[in-house]
């Protein structure tokens, strides 16, 4: 027997002090009065029938005073009598208490009321006669972005039928009479939805609904959950922080800059500069594939599309063994690897670039992403250039690039990926109309690469296998006055992973890899001549030691890798991890073999503070034009280093995670070019040696406030020192050494990196103000770089140019770095989908950073090249 | 290799945005500079006995090895002190001193050689004054005799103690006046002649300086004053004669042993008191060098003369062969309305 509750509405009246009242029924003459419009009930709540009365049959009813304020709520219920049982009182009170109504008016006025009211209980006694049930079918989705909601409650009211969606936002009500139904969903995050339901006979109703958010969150949830623990430090950032990050125009890998260890690069460059260290001794990784540039040039944006983005991790140091091949740090950029669930994509149009994503399920069982973008900075600075009336010719970089990734469960247990990337980067000279044409400015620069990585991982029964094998090409071409180069490289590597649960507390990790790649490059460089003249190894006197002579390269290479790694848990509290990698580099040349241990520790000392450390061993191979036999030397062995870290991470208030590091790397064996150093070997001069050496040290603090839902941030702080002995060179890129005359520094005296910054301090926070607005700031604060004073000059009479006179190396610094970045974003959900507009600005308060010093001719007059301007950025987004 | 790229990248924005330093062009001069420092002969040959000839050639083909300085030369097999020649050589020292203003000072000047470091001399090796005098605006010349022992503790200095060559660096130093001297140095190279046919290198001459007005075929006479003359703000192209004998050929030896014939690439500097160049300076490219029998490729810069005047202005032009060899030609242009 069902039973149904009735309310009704008995009678009203107004109790106003001063008011005429309102006798509908009674049709008294009304004096001249205001206008009085009753309120009406806007939402009704049923009343749960108390079980055993619905079971006998009871009836009943409760006669209430209900107090409506001014806005519709009700703000008091006094109840005057309940007919067929006290047990009805507190359901009816209760239910009442939760009616909105659109408030009473009083010639127009909202004002608050008192009526009188009745709900009561009636039981059905018909029987009702039941079709055969329907099935109800359907899905709740996120208004917007169509993303499923989990966990929301769907209720039939009037069958008093209640589900929750699963895992995937589905729902389903077996066994539903025909009829007419009010359906309502409710869920924490979202706003009531009360919708209808009309289940005909022999029929499914399949019912897709949408649910607003009460805060606009077009993102994936964010997941709070415990760090990795096989690492000593790995900071994940999740997508929301990836993409609104200020300053970043909404790039996830620049949000990167902000870490601890990372030091800033100028003009935004992009180089990966991690405790110090040189570019080249840290390497970047999208899913476990090596690529050769993580950002488009001058301040571009990061080579992969946000939308593909799940997870960056960033290791400054004590990296686990499946990372090779650098001596300071790894970035490795995960892909998303869930299944897509519905069609879905995004257009976004700024200042700089343009960018398109799209994604669908395909059949079951598989996903499709796809991702496009490419930019036009070099138009906007034209016509900014045009626009102020400026002559000239700069630089400007053009860029695009290109992603798909496909993928399919073969099974619950395989599943099966495709994924592709390219980026292309160039450099275009902007000129103004007058300029065109300029023969003294010639300049042609691009690179690009493109990977193709194939997939299997097959998870068995406390084990799994993945095999990953992927082709790579990178094309560089480069065009000066009269310098040109054009080259490829290609590589087939693959690269097989297997973990094995050998016990409940104990997890092995094997991994074996190995590639083979070939070079092809063409041109007219600059190489050293193969003769000595004298007087050119002093200072660049008057015959050059290079001259631009045909370039034919054909060159093949492979490497071999292997690594193990054991996680133990003795006990609940402590984990350590030992492992081992080994690395064979085989070059025209020779091979180079390298022999990794690796140690992290880790201890739970309470649930909310944790103790870590870790030392191991970290090799690189030499970079390929260091082996070369005319520019360098075959003979070179790998670079070398030793990680010593230290720290605590605490959990403070459930909200805020403290990470405390203290680091110590040790760098041996750093190839350098020796050219210019004055050693002999075998009747020529020495090209390259691994006389170089170095070390960084310091302390990382990271503290995260959890991001919730309105607010995410963090302080980073890195205090460190780094040096460099060996008198410079380092991989093309260290600091010359003109001022130590012939035999280049003393290979004992350590000097500053030139990427040394005593203090970089970063801070990030971003705060959701409701209704779509989102908004927040970036501030950092950096040491300037190391400078040797100039203090004076010479003339050098045979190439008619002077040279500087240099002070105590690295004695000074430039000035110190400052940039405060902001960024508000608004967005409108609409039923399927999201729309957004936001400004983005760098260096708001327009400070003028010194990136560079320069000077005149004669080393009298300098000028502080500043940095990127304030850079604002306004952008459309749309997503759905 | 993109790491190259990313820098070229860095250096290409700062290159760019230094061009807004508003720094003075290196070619106008303003105050006392030195231009030009020339030594004659630019080369000094050193005969080798055949023993000792022969002993060097086994030596290099059994694989030199050895760090830039120090070390005993008679083990190595080169050359030893008693076998050095005892001897000083005379050579011929000229500079070239420039002044935006009028100037008849005249400054004390000194000339050392030695072994540099930095703009030094090294301090652990001999480093004899080699001249002493005065010089004024202009050119100066003074004779100069490089001691024996000077040239022993260079060619020790030399990555190859001296067997592809040496380099004694004349340092000199001329008291402007100012807290610090101005310092130029200029490299005599000295050869070990192993065979006896060693063709010593000699200065180039700059046989005269053509001045045209742009686009037009005729160039511009001297006036009565035997000074070019040209107007206010007009263009001129300025064009720098050598004797075609002076782009010379030589020869080096591989660190193979192989021989190669190399040819000068022979550059213009060029330097004014008022007017403005197309180009800041001579580039040491080979393609900006001056090529008597390519008048296409030779360094035709255009010459803007000054807007305000009448005036005088005095350019310089300065050759260099990029073996120490060195010239210069002075050329005053009347500016008139």
């Amino acid at each position: 027997m069902s039973s149904k509750a009735i309310a009704g509405l008995a009678a009203l009246a107004l109790l106003m002090p001063g008011a005429a009242v309102l006798a509908q029924e009674s049709g008294a003459e009304e004096p001249k009065a205001p206008v009085v419009i009753p309120p009406v009930l806007r939402s009704f709540v049923n009343a749960v029938y108390p079980a055993d009365l619905a079971k006998e049959g009871v009836e009943g009813a409760v006669f209430m005073l209900v107090e409506i304020d001014d806005t519709g709520k009700v703000v008091k219920v006094e109840v005057q009598k309940t007919e067929g049982g006290d047990a009805f009182t507190q359901p009816a009170v209760d239910a009442v208490g939760q009616f909105v109504f659109d408030p009473a008016l009083v010639d127009g006025v909202p004002m608050g009321v008192r009526i009188g009211y009745t709900y009561r209980f009636k039981v059905e006694k018909k029987e009702v006669k039941r079709e055969p049930g329907q099935v109800v079918d359907g899905a709740v989705k996120e208004m917007g972005v169509g993303l499923p909601v989990i966990g929301a409650e769907v209720a039939l009211m009037e069958i008093r039928l209640k589900t929750t969606t699963d895992a995937k936002g589905k729902f389903k009500f077996s066994n539903v009479p025909p009829g007419e139904y009010s359906a309502v969903v409710t869920h924490a995050e979202y706003k009531r939805l009360e919708t209808k339901f009309s289940v005909q006979a022999d029929k499914t109703l399949e019912a897709d609904l949408l649910l607003e958010p009460l805060i606009e969150n077009p993102y994936e949830t964010v997941v709070r959950g415990k760090k990795e623990e096989s690492v000593v430090t790995r900071y994940v950032l999740e997508q929301r922080a990836l993409e609104t990050v200020p300053g970043t125009f909404g790039d996830p890998v620049r949000v990167i800059e902000t870490l601890p260890g990372v030091a800033r690069s100028p003009y935004g460059v992009g180089m990966l500069v991690i405790r110090g260290a040189m570019p080249q001794s840290s390497r970047a990784f999208i899913d476990g594939v090596d690529i050769p540039l993580l950002y488009h040039f001058l301040a571009g944006p990061s080579v992969l599309n946000p939308n593909l983005i799940d997870t960056i991790e960033y290791y400054p140091g004590n990296f686990p063994v499946r990372y090779g091949g650098a001596i300071a740090g790894i970035v490795n950029v995960n892909p998303k690897k869930d299944r897509v669930d519905g069609l879905g994509g995004e257009v976004d149009i700024n200042l700089l670039n343009a960018s398109g994503y799209v994604e669908s399920p395909i059949g079951e069982k598989g996903s499709f992403r796809a991702g496009v973008r490419r930019s036009y900075v070099d138009l906007v600075i034209l016509a900014a250039l045009e626009a102020a009336g400026e002559t000239g010719t700069t630089v400007a970089p053009v860029y695009y690039d290109y992603q798909a990734d496909f993928s399919y469960n073969l099974s619950d247990n395989d599943r099966l990926e495709i994924f592709y990337l390219g980026s292309m980067d160039s450099l275009a000279l902007v000129s103004t109309a007058e300029q065109e044409n300029d023969p003294d400015i010639d300049l042609t620069a691009v690179t690009q690469f493109n990977r193709l990585v194939g997939s299997w991982t097959h998870v068995g029964n406390g084990w799994s296998l993945d095999v990953r094998p992927y082709f790579g090409w990178d094309g560089v071409t480069m065009e000066t006055a009269n310098i040109t180069m054009d080259g490829d490289i290609y590589q087939v590597v693959s690269r097989q992973e297997l973990r094995v649960d050998l016990a409940d507390r104990l997890k092995w990790l094997l991994g074996l890899e190995g590639g083979y790649g070939w070079a092809d490059f063409t041109g007219n460089i600059p190489m050293w001549n193969d003769y000595y003249m004298p007087a050119q190894d002093v200072v660049g006197s008057h015959q050059s030691q290079v001259d631009v002579m045909p370039l034919l390269l054909e060159e093949s290479y492979g490497g071999v890798s292997t690594y193990t790694e054991l996680a133990w848990t003795p006990w609940d509290a402590l984990k350590l991890i030992p492992g081992f990698r080994f690395d064979l580099w085989i070059h025209p040349g020779g091979t180079v073999p390298m022999w990794d241990p690796r140690l992290i520790v880790r201890y739970q000392v309470l649930e909310s503070l944790a103790l870590k450390g870790g030392v191991g061993k970290f090799s690189q191979a030499p970079d390929p034009q260091f082996t070369d036999e005319k520019y360098g030397n075959p003979d070179l062995t790998a670079q070398w280093a030793m990680h010593y870290s230290g720290g605590a991470e605490v959990r403070l208030f459930e909200t805020v995670d403290v990470d405390l590091l203290g680091f110590y790397d040790d760098w041996h064996d750093l190839t350098r070019f020796t050219r210019e150093s004055g050693q002999v070997e075998n009747g020529r001069p020495l090209l390259a040696d691994n006389g170089g050496w170095g070390r960084s040290y310091g302390m990382e603090l990271m503290v995260k406030y959890l991001p919730t839902d309105y607010f995410y941030g963090w302080i980073a702080y890195t205090l460190s020192r780094s040096e460099l002995a060996g008198g410079g060179g380092f991989g093309g890129g260290g600091h010359d050494d003109e001022d130590h005359g012939a035999g280049g520094s003393s290979e004992d005296e350590l000097s500053l990196s030139p990427f040394d910054q005593t203090h970089i301090l970063s801070a990030v926070g971003s705060v959701k103000l409701g209704r779509g607005w989102e908004t927040g700031l970036r501030l950092r604060l950096v040491s300037g770089s190391p400078e040797t004073p100039i203090v004076g000059s010479f003339y050098m009479a045979d190439n008619q140019r002077y040279s500087p006179i240099t002070g105590a190396r690295d004695s000074e610094r430039k000035p110190m770095f400052f940039q405060l970045d902001f960024r508000v974003e608004k967005a409108w959900t609409f039923e399927t989908w999201v729309l957004s507009a936001y400004l983005d600005v760098q260096n708001v308060t327009n400070q003028a950073n010194t990136e560079f010093i320069t000077w005149d001719y004669r080393f009298r007059d300098s000028w502080n090249v500043p940095g990127i301007p304030i850079l604002p950025s306004f952008g459309v987004n749309g997503r759905f | 290799m993109s790491a190259r790229i990313l820098a070229v990248m860095v250096l290409s924005a700062a290159a760019a945005a230094a061009c807004e330093s508003g720094f003075e062009p290196e070619y106008l001069v303003k105050d006392l500079r030195v231009l030009a420092a020339s030594v004659d002969p630019p080369e000094l040959t050193i005969p080798i006995p055949p023993e000792v000839a022969q002993r060097l050639r086994e030596r290099m083909a059994a694989g030199f090895e050895g760090e830039g300085a120090g070390g005993d030369m008679a083990d190595r097999g080169m050359f030893s002190p008693d076998q050095f020649p005892q001897f000083s050589l005379p050579v011929s020292f000229s500079v070239l001193l420039a002044d935006g203003q009028e100037s008849t000072r005249i400054y004390p000047f000194r000339l050392q050689a030695c072994t540099l470091e930095g703009s030094q001399c090294a301090a652990d090796a001999p480093a004899p004054v080699v001249a002493e005098g005065t010089v004024g605006v202009g050119e100066s010349t003074v004779d100069a005799q490089v001691p024996s022992d000077a040239l022993f503790a260079a060619a020790q200095a030399d990555m190859f103690m001296g067997y592809y060559g040496f380099a004694v660096w004349l340092r000199g130093e001329i008291d402007a006046g100012e807290a610090e001297p101005m310092v130029f140095v200029k490299a005599l190279l000295v050869y070990p002649d192993f065979t006896g046919d060693r063709v010593p290198n000699r200065n180039p001459a700059i046989l005269d300086i053509l001045v045209g007005e742009k686009d037009k075929e005729e160039p511009v006479p001297l006036n009565a004053a035997g000074r070019f003359e040209v107007k206010l703000g007009s263009e001129h192209r300025v064009l720098p004669f050598l004797a075609p004998e002076d782009r010379e050929r030589y020869t080096v030896v591989t660190y193979e042993g192989e021989v190669l014939e190399l040819e000068e690439y022979l550059t213009v500097g060029l330097y004014s008191t008022c007017g403005d160049f197309d180009s800041t300076r001579a580039s040491e490219e080979p393609d900006m060098a001056f090529d008597p029998e390519d008048v296409e490729k030779t360094l035709a810069v255009t010459w803007t003369a000054p807007s305000d005047g009448p005036a005088i202005c005095t350019i310089w032009f300065v050759v260099t062969d990029g073996r120490g060899g060195e010239d210069w030609h002075i050329l005053d242009v009347d500016v008139t309305q």
